[in-house]
């Protein structure tokens, strides 16, 4: 064999390997609340704000609040960053961190508002540190 | 165009346009629709006779060629009849309601044109056919057999112009627009877009002559032709990545110039496999070999472009990106939006891909076989390496719908495209920086080893400045490293060309831009500092060693917020300005950073929130809604309107309840008709602290209250602000601009190589 196909051969071998490692490690499923409580590693999760009850403190950029999903399943939620400013708008959170004990802990959040003027299109906003 | 083919012209477009103007007068059609009823339709007479001349009537090439030019025509004329509407403001068309509006300057308005989807299909259509009418001019055996290629997609473009145009009438009656996005309201929306798209379009033309090609089995005669295209390709596309780094990073406050965001990704796909294209071809031209590997690339990237298309514009991933359009459902296309772009897919790679397998096995080996130690065999490496990448963030960027298959569907976080990238950078400098110190066929080790020592030295003191200025981790210090050998190789080599002429040192040019680049992004993003600080107005506070006061709010020349920061730098003193407005639209705030140019540095102050209250602050409530901020747990029940002589009070109907203690309130709001002059009396809460009415909605019989919180915030006003050091920024550029020449150049070489060759006598 000659040394430009061991390069080759060597070339892909090392990007499969990182390739595969790096997915599984930075793979965040997108996932129900169920296996969201049992899961390790981070997974996003999607859902409404199931009512209005939730605990906006600006000055600590703390927030905690209730995500419905599409089930009726309840989760607590809390978020330590910027806050997205259209927080209480939002007709869909979704939040992307892992269950700690007895809520989800969001290291990013993202939120979908409605835009004021058209019904359907979605405008979203982004929050968090990416 | 000689008096055939004007006749023939003539003979298309009068008949068309008596038709279609009797449709007009009717009302069954508008200007606009009639202009893509005539670009569909001639695209398909167009592909009719171009498939009849390829099944042996060349006749039929006069035909062709003719309803491609009316075809040109009628997306010409579908381009300014949506200018035409969007500048007349004729909110009667949806499209011009959707994306514009009385109040936007004339320069947004010509940007509306690819506000929305459907006009930028009318401007892919029109961008292909253009570069269909300059590959006519292209004398060769295989020009109309690519045209007919080029011709496919353009056909189901033009349909969507037919079944779901910007030319659709709105479903009310409209006096005015939306107005386009606010993030997307800025000097660049103008130019960026239509690069992008003019790059994306033009990856049809290697596909179509590649296919041509294989068609005619002419598995040689196309690589001269391709080049320049491919090269334009690589140019161009180029040009949309650094616009798009350079609004991300000075208009929309990412900190960043790239975000590895499926619209982002998948721009550079296609470019990647693109690029090891047109290195293929020049292996191919000096040495015979690489053929299939080079139609295979060529077929690629176009297919590459369709797939992220697809990806971006059908909605699939609006749950995981930020960038992606929004899905819509309401497409009159069979089997909706998505289902259209995944048919463009297919047709693609169906005809692509299955030419190539039909001919596969005639297509003749190698002349000779890629010398062992030899400059072709480093590029093929170098290849194989831009594969490689592009697979790697192709997979990425398909995570959720490859994770789909086989459980819940999963996205990968961006760390996931520098992990696997930063390996693949260092093979990429060193063969670089090897490459073209070889000659072609064959070298001497021990010639290259004696060559390759000025830039292994440059290398190596490279790496002990940056390993002394702090970059000490394995994986960037080692790509800083390689991209050094690669800028000393390519200095020289480059030195060396321009010395034998222009022609010789172009292309070596681009690969110091590229080192110098990514040298820049290794010091910029990885090795700045960054801090996130929270600044109450007036009062000074220390970030990263800087001082930072925030002056207040001031609205500026443009009649947008601003937020004035007074810092002290011990570079300089200076005011940062950074754009902070509340938009309607998207309902958040739309910032644009503050950033401090610096040779060595930038210094980037991006505002995050205001926290507290502000004029435009304040929480909306719904009739009957129950919000909780802190222990107080607010409804509102309604309003009470009274209308008096010339005045119209508003009673707000409030119950709060404070740890279980429940109180009656009831602000009011006051506007006096004759002046508009308002009042809001205040209503007191029994722990202290006050509710008022800023303002109501009539219509919904929504409220706009400031809670105590806000109230009090609203004296002190604190501003949440992103400070950072970004080094070395300035080499981004820098190699970007060196980079984009040297594409360019080398483009004009190429298409001077084929303008010789079709000015010898045949």
């Amino acid at each position: 064999m000659s040394a430009k196909v061991i390069a080759a051969v060597v070339l892909l071998a090392v990007a499969a390997t990182v390739g595969v490692s790096s997915f599984k490690r930075t793979m965040t499923p997108y996932i129900g609340f169920a296996e969201a409580r049992s899961a390790s590693g981070l997974v996003q999760v999607n859902g409404k704000l199931a009512d209005k009850d939730y605990i906006l403190r600006a000055e600590e950029q703390f927030l905690r609040f209730n995500l419905k999903d599409e089930h009726g399943d309840v989760m607590p939620v809390e978020y330590r960053g910027v806050i997205p400013g259209n927080f209480d708008q939002a007709v869909s959170v979704v939040a992307i961190g892992k269950f700690a004990g007895d809520h989800f802990e969001a290291e990013q959040l993202l939120v979908k508002c409605p835009s004021k003027y058209q019904a359907e299109a979605e405008n979203q906003a982004k929050a968090g540190k990416s | 165009m000689n008096r055939t083919a004007l006749t023939t012209t003539l003979a298309l477009v009068v008949p068309a346009l008596l038709l279609g103007g009797g449709l007009v007068a009717t009302g069954a059609l508008n200007w606009g629709q009639l202009a893509c009823w005539l670009a569909f339709i001639s695209s398909l007479v167009a592909g009719f006779s171009w498939f009849a001349a390829l099944l042996g009537r060349t006749e039929a090439t006069t035909v062709a060629r003719a309803a491609f030019r009316v075809q040109w025509l009628g997306l010409l004329g579908g381009a300014a009849c949506l200018w035409w509407i969007l500048f007349s403001h004729q909110f009667q068309y949806q499209y011009v309601h959707d994306y514009s509006s009385r109040d936007m300057p004339g320069y947004y308005v010509y940007a509306a044109f690819w506000g929305g989807q459907e006009g930028t299909f009318l401007l892919w259509a029109l961008i292909s056919t253009t570069l269909g009418l300059v590959l006519m001019r292209w004398r060769h055996a295989l020009t109309d057999a690519a045209l007919f290629f080029m011709n496919l997609p353009i056909l189901l473009l033009t349909f969507v112009g037919v079944v779901r145009g910007p030319f659709m009438a709105s479903k009310q009656v409209f006096t005015d627009g939306v107005g386009l996005n606010p993030l997307l309201q800025d000097w660049w929306m103008t130019i960026h877009p239509p690069v992008l798209f003019i790059g994306f379009s033009s990856f049809v033309v290697p596909f179509a002559i590649a296919c041509a090609a294989l068609l005619k089995r002419d598995y040689d005669g196309w690589v001269k032709p391709v080049l320049p295209w491919a090269v334009f390709s690589t140019a161009i596309q180029a040009t949309g990545f650094i616009m798009g780094g350079v609004w991300a990073y000075k208009v929309l406050g990412w900190g960043g110039y790239w975000g590895w965001d499926p619209v982002e990704n998948g721009s550079l796909i296609p470019w990647l496999s693109n690029i090891a294209l047109v290195h293929g071809l020049l292996v191919q031209r000096v040495t015979g070999s690489l053929r299939r590997t080079n139609f295979f690339l060529a077929i690629l990237s176009y297919v590459l472009v369709l797939y992220a298309s697809f990806l971006t514009r059908s909605g699939v991933l609006a749950d995981f990106s930020v960038h992606s359009f929004a899905a819509n459902d309401d497409w009159k296309l069979p089997l909706g939006l998505g289902g259209f772009l995944i048919g463009l897919v297919t047709l693609a790679a169906t005809v692509g891909f299955g030419l190539l397998l039909s001919r596969l096995r005639e297509i003749p080996r190698a002349s000779e076989a890629l010398g062992a130690f030899s400059r072709e065999s480093f590029m093929w490496l170098g290849q194989l390496v831009f594969m490689l990448m592009c697979a790697l963030v192709a997979i990425g960027m398909s995570a959720p719908l490859i994770t789909r298959l086989f459980g819940p569907p999963s996205n990968v976080q961006t760390s996931y495209y520098n992990l696997v990238n930063a390996p693949l950078a260092i093979a990429m400098g060193l063969l670089l920086g090897i490459a073209p110190l070889l000659r072609w066929r064959q070298h001497e080790p021990g010639a290259f080893l004696r060559a390759a020592v000025p830039s292994t030295v440059f290398a190596l003191v490279g790496g002990v400045v940056v390993f002394w200025a702090g970059i000490r981790d394995p994986m960037p210090a080692a790509i800083v490293f390689a991209m050094c050998f690669a800028l000393a190789s390519n200095f020289m080599v480059t030195l060396r060309g321009f010395k034998a002429g222009w022609k010789h040192g172009a292309a070596y040019l681009g690969h110091m831009g590229a080192s110098l680049m990514l040298i820049g992004v290794i010091a910029s993003s990885g090795y700045g500092l960054d801090t996130q600080i929270q600044l109450p107005r007036g009062e000074a506070r220390k970030a990263l060693g800087y001082d930072l006061v925030f002056q207040g709010m001031q609205i500026d020349k443009d009649g947008k917020d601003h937020a004035i920061i007074a810092v002290n730098a011990p570079e300089r003193k200076f005011t940062a300005n950074a754009k902070f407005y509340w938009s309607e639209y998207n309902q958040g705030y739309m910032k644009k950073p503050h950033i401090e140019r610096f040779w060595t540095h930038d210094i980037y102050i991006s505002p995050l929130e205001m926290v507290g209250g502000r004029d435009e602050g304040g929480t909306w409530f719904e009739p009957g809604e129950t919000k909780q901020t802190g222990n107080l747990k607010l409804t509102f029940q309604g309003f009470v309107p009274e209308v008096g002589e010339g005045r119209m009070k508003l009673t707000a109907l409030l119950v709060a309840d404070v740890g279980g203690h429940t109180v009656p309130l009831k602000p009011t709001f006051e506007v006096i008709m004759a002046d508009g002059k308002r009042t809001s009396t205040p209503a007191y809460l029994p722990s202290g602290g006050t509710i008022s009415i800023l303002s109501g909605d009539p219509q919904t019989g929504r409220a706009l209250l400031a809670l105590p919180g806000e109230e009090r915030a609203k004296e002190s006003e604190t501003l949440a602000v992103e400070v950072s050091t970004k080094p070395f920024i300035n080499l981004v550029w820098l190699g970007a601009v060196v980079m984009l020449a040297s594409a360019f150049l080398s483009m004009f070489r190429r298409v001077i190589d084929v303008r010789r060759e079709q000015a010898k006598p045949a």
